[in-house]
């Protein structure tokens, strides 16, 4: 609508600017608006300057209609191409501050995929360490379960306890294995192996009161340490393990009857839980 | 006494061209001028262009209210003021330009016109 009534105005000015020869400014600022108008990024951004600019191109040409080529007319020019310029360079200034604005966006962006990706991958490696954790939990249950079935097992505050009657281990009065252990204690290896890779384990010989005091001391050191080197060629890690003898001095029953002093003499062999710090 | 009075008046006339009060149409104009400069146009190729042109018809105005030619002084108040103008919107350009190309990741596009 302005369009045609500067290009009627042109028209109309055509006979004119042939008779008079045209100033160059007022040639520059119909370049400049036209230039302007014609600018994607001006016409988004600035219509308002892009408005005053044709404004001061109408009052420039009207200029020359009225006086032709004078100085006020030149200066309307002058003003007209000016201000196309401005719209220009304004649209293109918004231009760039939205471009800034889209950067810092996109890196937000970026850093908040990062972010995700990162926690994604934390929550996946608890997952499978929670996995890992789970399997051997119920690996050792399994090897206790299936212990249980070879040895008397009870929970103390202190870990498991696997208790072994002296009897299926050792002849009387002796400290070496007797075949028939073998097979148990294999059993007991590999429970002690799949358990909590943390636990540690205690091996401890017992007897009944029967003979002296020290002997008994003696005879229950060497029976466990007997015990824990049978499990240590068994595959379980030596600094996981130790042997002591407590002789006589624990009874679990009485060591006036047969079956009290059978039930006295033991190997007993506790798996200790890990510290809790770890 | 007779010397004095001229002095005086000589001081008064001289005090009176140095101080000029601007006149109304040009106030404007040295306002954006002043603007233009404290925003660092100088320091910005195009924009030092406008800035120079602006003051240049800063003076030229004055001149032609000293000649009281009103009519072209006020058209020429009026291109110092958007010479000025387009001199503050060209560094603000600048530093937008730069914004964004700072902003923007290695690598990546920025826009250009």
């Amino acid at each position: 609508m302005t369009h045609h009534r500067l290009i009627v105005l042109a028209a109309l000015l055509v006979p004119t600017a042939c008779a008079h020869k045209i100033p160059e400014e007022l040639r520059e600022a119909r370049a400049s608006y036209k230039q302007a108008a014609a600018d994607p990024a001006t016409r988004k951004e600035t219509p308002a300057e892009l408005d005053e600019a044709r404004r001061s191109l109408t009052r420039a040409e009207r200029s020359y209609v009225v006086e032709g080529d004078s100085p006020k007319t030149r200066d309307r020019a002058y003003i007209a191409t000016r201000k196309a310029e401005l719209a220009i360079v304004m649209g293109r200034t918004a231009d760039h501050v939205e471009a800034a604005r889209n950067a810092e966006l996109w890196q937000a962006r970026e850093a908040l995929a990062a972010e995700q990706a990162e926690n994604a991958a934390n929550a996946s490696r608890l997952a499978t360490e929670q996995e890992l954790r789970a399997e051997a939990e119920q690996r050792a249950a399994l090897a206790i379960t299936a212990l249980a079935e070879i040895a008397a097992v009870r929970s103390e505050p202190r870990g498991t306890v696997v208790t072994l009657s002296g009897s299926v281990l050792f002849a009387s009065g002796k400290s070496e294995l007797l075949p028939s252990a073998t097979s148990r204690l294999t059993q007991v290896a590999e429970a002690l192996v799949a358990s909590d890779p943390g636990a540690h384990f205690l091996v401890e010989g017992y007897t009944d009161s029967k003979g002296r005091a020290d002997f008994n001391q003696q005879l229950s050191e060497a029976r466990a340490q007997a015990v824990r080197d049978f499990l240590v060629e068994h595959g379980v890690a030596a600094d996981r393990i130790e042997a002591r003898g407590l002789g006589e001095t624990q009874p679990v029953a009485s060591n006036a009857t047969a079956d009290g002093r059978a039930n006295n003499r033991r190997v007993e062999i506790v798996i200790q839980p890990p510290p809790p710090s770890q | 006494m007779r010397a004095t009075f001229i002095s005086l008046v000589v001081v008064l006339f001289a005090a009176g061209c140095a101080t000029a009060p601007e006149s109304r149409e040009l106030t404007s104009s040295i306002a954006s001028v002043n603007t233009a400069e404290k925003l660092g146009a100088s320091q910005v190729p195009e924009a030092a262009r406008a800035l120079e042109s602006a003051k240049h018809e800063v003076a030229w105005a004055r001149a032609l209210i000293v000649n009281g030619k009103h009519g072209r002084a006020q058209l020429m108040a009026e291109r110092a003021e958007i010479d000025a103008a387009l001199a503050i919107a060209l560094v603000r350009e600048h530093e937008a330009r730069r914004a964004a190309q700072q902003a923007a990741p290695p690598g990546a596009a920025t826009s250009t016109h």
